[in-house]
């Protein structure tokens, strides 16, 4: 069970750190907020934490899966499911990857488009974005790594500072009296934070990518671990900045928290936050149309840039038909739906089925 | 390979033209907005600057009648030459008639609107609006108003507001928002307390006095003037002190069906200037003069916490401290006992300087 790979194309156990980081936060952090607090009110917070909890596990589960195999989603769904039922899967997950990539593309158009110019078209601005796409991903794997180094940094640069200036405002009775929601409204919330979180499935086609992988795997926990408090950290925050009323009125409640800030000069701080978060966006995109591409490029010998090429006209075409955010509310829904399935019904599923092969053989 | 590139720069060359623009002076920059009633029609008014030349601005005030919240934008841009723009929008007023009727319609559009900053200022204003703004042109600043509130904030009396203090307050069960309240005087502008509201209905507006009391109430701060007038020999006698530094801490006592509220207020001082009768120089004097200067706040506070129960509003947020305090909140309920919560005013004066004078 030997990967393939070349030496030169491997990448040090640790970027592993950068790879989930930038994978999993996108988009989401700008708006789960309101999300989680829709069922567990503004005892989200717990939630947030089962779900990082919840997160560690089915990392450990995933990696364990991979140590097994040793290569990539691809193969495993053939060993594990036979070539007819095992392809079927594998073209799940391109679909999945595929999705996910979409939907994380299109919610940043949104964003642009709600925050600074309302009248642009998606291909307008998707024209350019396609560009670097293509550039990034064509670039390969490595390529890929630097930019997620970027999107690592980015949000500590942006978040904290401009976060500072809420303090002023911020009112612990906001979030009093703690635990005030039963058992299951916290786990309700918990399921709908989880969506933040997807995207670190792609470790499923990278693994082969990283040298000595058994080293990696403490550098992907702490990855989780730091996201999550990244996630408390804002969740927090906009808890106690916002009254819970205000709150389910507001759609991208990290933005218009950091509307706060006013420096001499840039009176206006959420321009430079929707035009930073690109830097941001565009690794989490390029690593899921990378997955997505290389998953095809195992399923079917054909050169990994026409697939890619073939991958961003179809985001091109598919951004320009969903209109409304409504539509895209929809997409989220799905894909999250899916995603749920994904990361705890299918991995730990995967994880039995692997064992039992691997006890017969 | 270099055929490609080409093509691509010239894409993209060309698709940046693609964008929405909005050059600066193609759109009418307002800075100020205010909103009046007119018999049963509502008056809208702006101030938006022309600029003639480097550095010299005019400022012009333009008004418009319209039968609904939402027309008086569409007015507006009929009566101006370039597309009317909010970006730069610092404050907006209410004349106290359009206040009464409830700022619902004006809370959905700030809400709503990307492009309206979280510190603009909210404003009641007594007179009409369109004369609260003719005379703060002559001041020659854009920002005036804005500027007057929030030097009042920081160095004055006013408690920390801005539109985010405004919505949060508005959204939350058991608490009441509050604005600035501006009148005229000597043909400027003048912040003279607070008006109160109602949720988003304006009730009754407070002195600057009794605002500065609320300021104590709200939040820990270290600024401010404040005059007490007390009563030592039957005589009525004024104390003048400089607030420096003020701390203040609720308990909640819900073993009765009505909380009751305890507040602790601890005050450090400096003595500006005080009467005759009390000798600085005594440890004994400037023991009374703290007693003296307890009591008046003690009676100060629970006189203003009593104005707020007869007006049936809660700028201060008791409920919301009640609130968090309980497992088993109802609104509904805490508004019918409102009127009836009992407060304690418990104030601790340290005077710690007296001035340089013997």
């Amino acid at each position: 069970m030997k990967s393939d790979i070349s030496e030169g194309f491997l990448v040090s156990p640790f970027f592993v750190f950068f790879l989930i980081f930038s994978n999993v936060i996108g988009v989401g952090i700008l708006s789960f907020q309101r999300v989680i607090a829709k069922v567990a009110g503004y005892d989200a917070w717990i939630s947030v934490i089962l779900t990082g909890v919840s997160i560690h596990l089915i990392l450990w589960l995933t990696y364990r899966i991979l140590e097994i195999a040793k290569n990539d989603i691809i193969f495993i769904n053939r060993f594990c499911f036979g070539k007819w039922m095992g392809s079927l899967l594998n073209i799940f997950f391109v679909l999945y990857f595929f999705s996910l990539a979409f939907i994380v593309y299109r919610v940043y158009i949104e964003l642009v488009q709600v925050w600074m110019f309302p009248l642009m078209k998606p291909w307008q601005i998707g024209s350019i974005f396609l560009v670097l796409f293509y550039y990034i991903v064509s670039g390969g794997f490595r390529t890929i790594i630097g930019i997620c180094f970027w999107g690592t940094i980015i949000p500590f640069f942006i978040l904290f500072p401009l976060s500072m200036f809420a303090f002023e405002y911020v009112n612990l009775n906001h979030v009093l009296p703690v635990l005030n929601h039963s058992i299951t409204e916290i786990l309700g919330s918990a399921k709908t934070m989880f969506v933040q979180y997807l995207g670190f499935e792609t470790l499923f086609m990278l693994y082969p990518f990283i040298k000595n992988p058994e080293k990696s795997k403490r550098w992907a926990h702490l990855s989780v671990f730091v996201i999550t408090i990244l996630y408390l950290y804002v969740t927090i925050l906009t808890f106690l900045y916002f009254s819970e009323e205000h709150l389910k009125h507001t759609t991208w409640p990290s933005i218009t928290l950091m509307k706060i800030a006013e420096i001499p000069l840039i009176e206006r701080f959420e321009y430079v936050v929707v035009s930073f978060w690109f830097l941001l966006v565009l690794p989490n995109i390029c690593i899921k149309l990378w997955s997505a591409c290389r998953a095809v490029r195992k399923l079917i010998n054909i050169k990994q840039r026409t697939i890619l090429a073939v991958f961003l006209i179809l985001l091109l075409v598919f951004s320009n038909m969903v209109e409304d955010s409504r539509q895209i509310d929809l997409l989220v829904d799905i894909s999250s739906k899916v995603g749920f399935y994904v990361v705890y019904l299918y991995i730990p599923f995967l994880f039995l089925v692997i064992n039992i092969k691997e006890k017969i053989r | 390979m270099k055929k490609y590139i080409t093509v691509m720069l010239i894409v993209l060359i060309f698709i940046t033209g693609c964008t929405s623009t909005r050059i600066i002076d193609r759109v009418q920059i307002i800075q100020v907005l205010g909103y009046d009633l007119h018999g049963n029609k509502m008056k809208g008014t702006v101030i938006y600057p022309t600029f003639e030349e480097q550095g010299k601005n005019m400022f012009q005030v333009l008004g418009t009648e319209a039968n609904s919240f939402d027309n008086i934008f569409i007015d507006l841009n009929s009566k101006s030459s370039y597309p009317i723009d909010t970006g730069q929008l610092r404050a907006i007023l209410f004349n106290v008639n359009f206040a009464k009727e409830g700022l619902d319609p004006v809370i959905r559009f700030i809400s709503k609107d990307p492009v309206l900053g979280s510190r603009l200022q909210l404003a009641v204003t007594k007179p009409n609006t369109d004369q609260i703004m003719k005379m703060s042109i002559k001041e020659k600043i854009p920002t005036h108003i804005y500027d007057k509130i929030n030097q009042n904030i920081k160095y004055g009396g006013l408690p920390k507001m801005n539109m985010h203090v405004f919505l949060t307050d508005y959204y939350q069960e058991g608490i009441d928002p509050y604005l600035p309240y501006l009148t005229s005087e000597g043909g400027k502008v003048k912040i003279n307390g607070i008006a109160m509201f109602k949720k988003s209905k304006f009730v009754g507006h407070i002195d600057l006095q009794k605002t500065y009391l609320l300021k104590l109430l709200k939040h820990e701060s270290s600024v401010g003037r404040y005059q007490a007038l007390i009563e030592s020999n039957k005589k009525a006698d004024f104390i003048f002190i400089r607030n420096l530094h003020s701390k203040v801490k609720y308990t909640i006592n819900q073993k009765n069906e009505i909380p009751e509220v305890r507040i602790d207020l601890t005050m450090k001082v400096q003595i500006k200037r005080a009467s005759e009768s009390i000798d600085l120089t005594k440890t004994v004097d400037i023991t009374r003069t703290e007693e003296l200067l307890e009591d008046h706040f003690n009676n100060q506070i629970e006189q203003l916490i009593s104005l707020f129960q007869q007006y049936e509003v809660d700028p201060i947020g008791l409920g919301e401290m009640i609130k968090a305090n309980s497992r088993n909140w109802n609104y509904d309920h805490y508004l019918r006992y409102y009127p009836h919560l009992r407060t304690t005013v418990n104030t601790k004066v340290t005077v710690i300087q007296t001035g340089i004078e013997r």
